[in-house]
């Protein structure tokens, strides 16, 4: 049975609460509504969200770099997952960049799904490609070199070295990049792990390696971590520099 | 009477219900996106990835930001800039411009538009071998004559299931000159901006 109110016969003041009630009826869920989405955004999504995030510190030195080198132990970090298919990742490794948005990179990283691992990447054009090597051991030292070569033809390749074994050779757009780093970087503000880079080098026009020259900045958005200068080819990354 | 009050009383509980549910909707941030105005100088999304490779979100290129008259005191070569561009004619505008130092080894130079594209212009003392570089997504193209390579904006998954997501690009060289455009466009437009520019 269906119930129905008579509009014409309703008195005015029945018709009137019927109006409000179904107003307020309204309100009232869409009050409702938006508390409870309020809750659900606000609500952290388990005890340890990793906060997933870009920290990163990092000298630069500016120049004409045809090839990068460092040395680095291999650290035994903490890297967050929060088991909500959120995962972090720590990361050390050299760079050049041939701009703001493309160049070569190698050195190793830790992930809880990967392990700990040696990588290179090549970012061109913006297109980022990544390569995952063998498995790294901790508390080891390891030397990793970047180095470029123009082959006759006009193919500009760069070479991926470990230990001087090489890892990979990627074409590229450019031999020689005007900005070298060495970086630490994690994903997580619960992440922690400190990186000592030291045997910086950098590669001339004939692919001599030489110190290398005075860092022009640091970059470094990490809340937590510094650069602490041993020299200009040595320096680590801490909580503290003392 | 009696029926006017409880009217009265009655719609103003009503209207005062409704100022409540305006007043989350707006602490919900609703009216602000509706009335959001666009930015500026619009940061492609690119710069902000959480992929494992730290790009400086501010810097397109090794150098400063300066105006258009120090960047050409500073460079050895004469300014392109496109006489086309996409989007929104009101912000086809110049926005920042940026050049390495006078002298730099690598002279490098980034214009940044209004509409979102990013210009970067370098010196490459060697030629390109586009054919070997022109793998998926990228395809080779033709640019007033020289060859190229070009790509429409994308996502990527990567091997460890991270999305990256790369922007619309056109690359080509003439003589020592390697010029990438950029942009949240398809390839076809970033191609209209890349031959309306003048390469000496």
């Amino acid at each position: 049975m269906r119930y129905k109110i008579n509009w014409q016969s309703t008195p005015l003041p029945s018709r009137s609460a019927a109006i409000l009630t179904a107003l307020m009826i309204f309100v009232v869920i869409l009050v409702t509504l938006q508390v409870s989405a309020k809750n659900v955004t606000a609500k952290p999504l388990c005890d340890t969200n990793c906060n997933l995030a870009q920290y990163g510190v990092q000298p630069i030195a500016r120049g004409s770099f045809y090839g990068n080198q460092g040395r680095n132990t291999t650290t035994d970090p903490t890297v967050c997952n929060d088991n909500q298919q959120n995962q972090s990742a720590f990361i050390n490794s050299i760079y050049v960049f041939r701009n703001g948005i493309d160049g070569v990179e190698l050195g190793w990283f830790e992930n809880p799904d990967e392990g700990r691992r040696f990588f290179g990447v090549r970012v061109m054009n913006g297109h980022y490609e990544r390569h995952v090597y063998d498995s790294a051991s901790p508390s080891t030292n390891h030397t990793y070199r970047l180095v470029s070569e123009v082959v006759p033809g006009g193919d500009k390749q760069w070479r991926y070295y470990v230990d001087g074994s090489q890892k990979d050779v990627w074409f590229h757009l450019f031999d020689a990049g005007p900005e070298i780093a060495a970086a630490q970087e994690r994903h997580s503000r619960n992440d922690s792990g400190q990186t000592h880079w030291w045997n910086l080098k950098y590669a001339d026009v004939y692919r001599n390696f030489y110190n290398w020259p005075n860092w022009n900045r640091v970059d470094d958005n990490d809340p937590d971590y510094r650069s602490c200068k041993i020299s200009n080819t040595e320096f680590w990354v801490k909580t503290s520099c003392n | 009477m009696k029926t006017k009050t409880l009217k009265l009383s009655s719609l103003l509980v009503l209207l005062l219900l409704m100022l409540a549910g305006a007043f989350l909707w707006i602490g919900q941030g609703s009216l602000a996106l509706l009335w959001q105005s666009p930015t500026p100088t619009p940061r492609p999304s690119w710069q902000l990835s959480k992929a494992g490779y730290y790009i400086p979100p501010d810097r397109p290129i090794a150098g400063e930001k300066v105006t258009l008259k120090t960047a050409r005191s500073r460079l050895p070569f004469a300014i392109p800039l496109p006489t086309y561009l996409p989007g929104d004619p009101a912000a086809a505008y110049l926005a920042e411009v940026w050049a390495s130092e006078a002298g730099a080894d690598i002279p490098s130079l980034a214009l940044v538009y209004g509409v979102g594209v990013t210009i970067i212009v370098q010196r490459e003392i060697h030629p390109t071998n586009w054919h070997n570089l022109a793998k998926p997504p990228f395809v080779s193209i033709s640019v007033n004559g020289y060859s190229g390579m070009g790509k429409d904006p994308g996502d990527q998954v990567l091997d460890d299931g991270r999305i990256w997501h790369y922007p619309g690009s056109v690359a080509w060289q003439v003589g020592d000159l390697q010029v990438t455009i950029y942009g949240e466009y398809p390839m076809s437009e970033l191609l209209k901006v890349a031959e309306s520019m003048q390469l000496q």
